[in-house]
């Protein structure tokens, strides 16, 4: 998109004022010495002839009495660097003259020379009759410049030829530097362009309801969020006439949903970082989240696991008493802490310990329950040796013991005897 | 392939699970005499009232017996020798789920701990 100079016109509209009618506008770009290198469908359509042929004859075109003072007027601009508004009778392609409005606007360099002309011809006599008889035109202004949405209209190809205010006033971008087939894309995002282009040329292709979230730059710099959609506009024959589209700033919405996403985020892989088993369930003690580490132990799905479906891998000796205590836990809205085993993928059983605490809200009801199970396994084979050692000393001393009293009994015998 | 080896509850201890032929797999003398017929012991073949048992060079007939005291919540062995006679609590007796596979604990009068292993 050619740089915004100081002497490019506003062409934005006014509030409340009467949008052009697109339909109207026939848009045209020419290089620094006037040649034509785009006309838009609207100036062929108009003219009857291809780009090459209106960029060779466009002054054949125009009224014999409007031709010399029109061709001055316009070399004198394009010399001196200067916009300017021609209006001329211009033929159009079944041989009536019209009267049109041809606008031209410099677009300039960093060194100051044109690069470009942006030209926009209006027909002005067409412009007249739909003012004068187009009610809902009126209505669309006000509608347009109301609405809080960036709203803009392209014409069947996704040639964009009206934007409202609030699009200036977000971009910086006047009407004259945004029209066009592609402008649009140049204020997106660098990551979004490509995504926008193929969503848009899909609607396009299709007539499909446009609808995308995507980031625009606006004139301070920064970018903001968007949602951009726009719905086809047919005429009776079910044709294409034109695209009404807006974007609607929902950057406010968006940086929540994403601080929201990477809460998330880091929430699960604190989650999934920790060496436990962790869980989570609602208030009636239905388990509606685990851990990967609970998948990659017990090998089961989240199906299997859903609600109640833990007790698949309780050991059958346990699992009665685990799930009473549960129960009796949420009935009663109190901790929970149980030890038992819990069969692994392979099928081996591991004990574990496993506590829950009830999360409540303002009113103190609980609303879910957040719970850990951590492998004990080793811890339990420690204890259980070391309660054996003690029972094994127990016997051993115990036995020691009788042995020495049946030696003291032998020895009283024989004193005795 | 090693079986899983389960305790046996000591207090419930049938007397055949103590029959058939001992291997000793491990031993800690403590002070019992290093060159004595047991703490040289190798083998233990206990069938019903006979024990034999086998050291490098040496081997012992005698006959055994399974006795239990209501003090003491585990059976103990009477062993009846030809060089000596003593007694051997049981610690523990692990077996495999079909009783192929069987470990045996036990801690004589002189401190010495042994464990008998089957096969």
């Amino acid at each position: 998109m050619a740089p915004l100079t100081s002497d490019t016109p506003d062409l934005k509209p006014q509030p409340f004022s009467q949008p052009i009618d697109t339909t109207l506008v026939m848009m045209g770009t020419t290089d620094a010495t006037g040649n034509l290198a785009y006309a838009s469908p609207q100036l062929l359509k108009f003219s009857g002839l291809t780009l090459q042929d209106l960029s060779r004859q466009w002054l054949m075109l125009v009224h014999p009495d409007d031709q010399e003072r029109t061709a001055a007027q316009w070399s004198q601009a394009v010399a001196t660097v200067r916009t300017y508004q021609l209006e001329f009778r211009l033929r159009r392609h079944d041989g009536e003259y019209r009267w049109v409005r041809s606008t031209g606007y410099p677009q300039l360099n960093e060194q100051n020379q044109v690069q470009q002309w942006i030209v926009s011809t209006v027909d002005v006599e067409l412009l007249r009759e739909t003012e004068g008889s187009n009610d809902s035109a009126h209505d669309f202004s006000f509608l347009a410049e109301l609405i809080p949405q960036l709203v803009w209209t392209t014409d069947p190809t996704g040639f964009h030829t009206y934007f409202n205010q609030r699009w200036t006033d977000f971009t910086g971008y006047t009407l004259a530097d945004s029209v066009g087939p592609d402008m649009w894309n140049n204020l997106l995002h660098p990551d979004d362009r490509e995504l926008a282009r193929q969503v848009w040329g899909h609607s396009l292709a299709t007539g499909e309801f446009y609808e995308i979230e995507y980031r625009f730059k606006a004139k301070q710099g920064e970018y903001r969020w968007f949602l951009g959609q726009a719905v086809a506009v047919r005429n009776a024959a079910g044709e294409i006439e034109k695209w009404f589209g807006t974007c609607t700033d929902i950057h406010d919405q968006k940086m929540q949903q994403l601080a929201l996403r990477k809460r998330e985020q880091d929430f699960t892989t604190l989650a999934n970082a920790i060496p436990q088993l962790a869980w989570m369930a609602d208030e009636t003690g239905s388990i509606f989240w685990y851990n990967d580490r609970w998948f990659r132990f017990t090998g089961a799905t989240q199906e299997e696991m859903m609600g109640w479906g833990w007790q698949k891998v309780h050991h059958p000796d346990y699992v009665e008493a685990v799930s009473a205590g549960f129960r009796e836990a949420v009935a009663q809205g109190q901790t929970w802490e149980d030890t038992f085993p819990l069969r692994r993928h392979d099928g081996e059983y591991r004990w574990f310990l496993s506590r829950a605490l009830p999360v409540r809200n303002e009113d103190g009801q609980v609303v879910r329950w957040c719970g850990t199970n951590t492998d004990v396994t080793e811890q339990k084979q420690l204890q259980d040796q070391l309660e054996r050692a003690y029972a094994d000393l127990e016997a051993k001393v115990m036995f020691r013991t009788l042995d020495l009293e049946r030696e003291v009994q032998q020895l009283r015998q024989r004193l005795n005897g | 392939m090693t079986e899983v080896l389960f305790d046996v509850n000591l207090q419930q201890l049938p007397d055949e699970f103590l029959t058939g032929n001992w291997r000793v797999a491990d031993r800690v003398l403590n002070q019992t005499d290093p060159a004595s017929m047991l703490a040289r012991a190798e083998q233990f073949a206990l069938q019903p009232g006979r024990v034999d048992i086998q050291a490098p060079g040496q081997q012992d007939t005698g006959h055994w017996l399974v006795q239990r005291d209501a003090l003491l919540n585990r059976p103990y062995l009477e062993l009846q020798l030809g060089q000596e006679q003593t007694r051997a609590l049981v610690t523990r007796l692990r077996r495999s789920r079909n009783g192929a596979e069987s470990q045996l604990n036990l801690y004589f009068q002189s401190g010495m701990e042994m464990q008998l292993t089957q096969p």
